[in-house]
């Protein structure tokens, strides 16, 4: 690819001073991982080996200890925390648990509206955010969107609220999303919708995005990129019907074993 | 006849709530024979927890009813037991583990006493400090886990202390509710690796339930699947998960192995999948 990376993290380093006291704990050592526009890069490994560390160091939540980290080619670590929100819109993230994640007392009029970065040269009316929520909305397969509008987060089921969790993300018109495990607790009959939706996404929008997850099948399905986290380090990565077929690492060959057949397959 | 250990017929339970009555079970039978392992596997909102929380007698009060048919423990009729009834089944007869152990351990006492109670409520005489160190042994655990407080013990290690509280009175079933859901999949492993374990070395029958049909797969014996309160399809694992006949069941399983359909979509279970059920047993008889 010719394009430049939306993200690009080099050699980053996160220690964390360790609880009892003296000594640290080296929650990444050193990791390059960039994503292009359209770009789906899963990161899988299992918990602790430094996957959300590195969602937080990618979303500017966190800085690295050492190592850069650009959105869109401009370096974000070294910012003010003014400049850093004024860059961070390039990148939003999805996370896990939706309903924790919406103010259950806001319409997702006002929900959408707070996350809005209307296009260039639209008015800033009432009318104006209602019509992009609405189109944000509908984009995520929430239709009508004018009906949801009035309504609460907390009157949408689980798979409808991991619809708006992204309707809020592109609201900002991001560049990249940074989606932290979110299939966990969908029922199998919803994964497939959400899956859909992600690919409908990045096609539009022309957004990457990079997914978190331990789920082998599904980082399988949808990748172009795949990248195994194990205590801290890359040990492994590339494509995934490579890797997650025919893995080198003994962790990896662990996590594809540890996956549970079902008869017949 | 071969003596079941749980037996329920024709089992509806309902909730009554401020918006009426809700049918969460409607008409379920199934039978645990000694040394079966069954399991139940829905998605949210099935029955599915509602029906194993009747089997070990933890329907909320009040609210809940079972409205028809009869639940057997043994050759005890359980429908109508009350607490006091079932705390004397509970622990000798069935044992429970959940989802989520940190919510079910207490965060200010160490594992040794929530053991300790756990003996004791049934088996007044045992020695506990042996008994606790031979539990912990039982599960994998280093004996210095008596010492610790839930919160330090990583998630694994957590619902390997829920199972030796679960199997301190040596219960003849082990009803587990989703137990290595909130676990990472080498975790997982490990866990069901640990579950099938005890199953032959105790001799205890299982009744699991998962919406993750990989783990029922490795695990059970026969499953049940469960939709809107109904069993859509029963019978032995490798016919119900191998051939599906229903098509809620040829869903899942679609689902679940992340398939594309003929236009590069994701396999989505969408419209009708309303069908008579299909029990394999009968179709063989």
């Amino acid at each position: 690819m010719e394009q430049k990376p939306i993200l690009d993290l080099v050699n980053v380093r996160k220690v964390y001073p360790s609880r009892r006291g003296s000594g640290e704990v080296v929650a990444v050592a050193g990791a390059n991982i960039s994503v292009y526009p359209e770009e789906i890069v899963s990161i899988v490994g299992e918990s602790g080996s430094g996957k959300s560390t590195i969602a937080r160091m990618a979303l500017g939540l966190e800085m690295p200890t050492s190592g850069e980290v650009y959105h869109d080619g401009v370096r974000i670590d070294t910012l003010s925390k003014r400049q850093l929100r004024e860059n961070r819109i390039h990148v939003q993230p999805v996370f896990q648990n939706h309903s924790a994640s919406f103010n259950p007392r806001r319409r997702i009029a006002d929900i959408l509206r707070q996350a809005t970065r209307l296009p260039e040269g639209t008015p800033e009316t009432k009318e104006a955010y209602e019509s992009y929520a609405v189109e944000m909305l509908e984009s995520v397969g929430l239709r009508p969107g004018r009906d949801f509008l009035t309504r609460f987060a907390t009157q949408l089921s689980g798979g409808q609220m991991q619809r708006l969790a992204m309707a809020r993300a592109l609201s900002m018109r991001p560049k990249l999303i940074i989606a932290d495990e979110p299939l966990s607790g969908a029922d199998v009959s919803i994964r497939g919708q959400i899956l859909n939706l992600l690919e409908k996404v990045r096609r539009q929008s022309h957004v990457g995005l990079m997914l978190i997850s331990h789920d082998v099948s599904t980082v399988r399905a949808v990748s172009d990129r795949v990248v195994v986290l194990y205590k801290g380090e890359i040990v492994e990565e590339g494509d995934p019907m490579e890797v997650l077929v025919n893995p080198k690492h003994a962790y990896t060959q662990r996590l594809i074993d540890a996956v549970p057949a079902i008869t017949g397959e | 006849m071969n003596q079941s250990l749980i037996e329920a017929r024709d089992v509806s339970i309902s909730y009554h709530t401020d918006h009426g009555r809700v049918d969460v079970v409607k008409h379920v039978s199934l039978k645990l024979g000694k040394g079966e392992a069954i399991g139940i596997v829905g998605e949210s909102g099935s029955g599915k927890s509602t029906l194993v929380r009747a089997l070990g007698g933890l329907l909320p009060p009040k609210v809940s009813e079972i409205r028809t048919g009869s639940l057997h423990v043994g050759d005890q009729d359980v429908t109508k037991l009350s607490e006091s009834g079932w705390a004397k089944l509970r622990g000798q007869r069935v044992g429970m583990v959940f989802q989520d152990p940190l919510s079910f351990l207490n965060p200010v006492r160490r594992i040794r006493v929530q053991i300790a109670e756990a003996i004791r409520a049934h088996d007044p005489e045992t020695e506990i400090r042996p008994r606790i160190n031979e539990l912990l042994g039982l599960m994998d655990l280093p004996e210095r886990t008596a010492d610790a407080y839930a919160h330090e013990l990583s998630g694994g290690m957590r619902q390997r202390v829920l199972l030796a509280v679960a199997l301190a009175c040596r219960p003849e079933v082990l009803l587990a509710d989703e137990p290595t859901t909130a676990l990472d999949v080498t975790t997982q492993a490990e866990i069901l690796e640990l579950i099938r374990t005890l199953r032959s070395e105790l001799g205890m029958s299982l009744v699991l339930i998962s919406h993750d049909l990989g783990v029922v797969s490795e695990t059970c014996d026969r499953v049940n699947v469960m939709y809107h309160g109904e069993f859509v399809e029963t019978g032995p694992t490798e016919k119900v998960l191998g051939t599906p006949l229903h098509p809620y069941t040829q869903g899942l399983l679609a689902s679940s192995r992340v398939q594309r359909d003929a236009n590069g979509m994701f396999v989505t279970i969408t419209g009708e999948v309303d069908a008579p059920p299909v029990h394999h047993d009968e179709l063989e008889g």
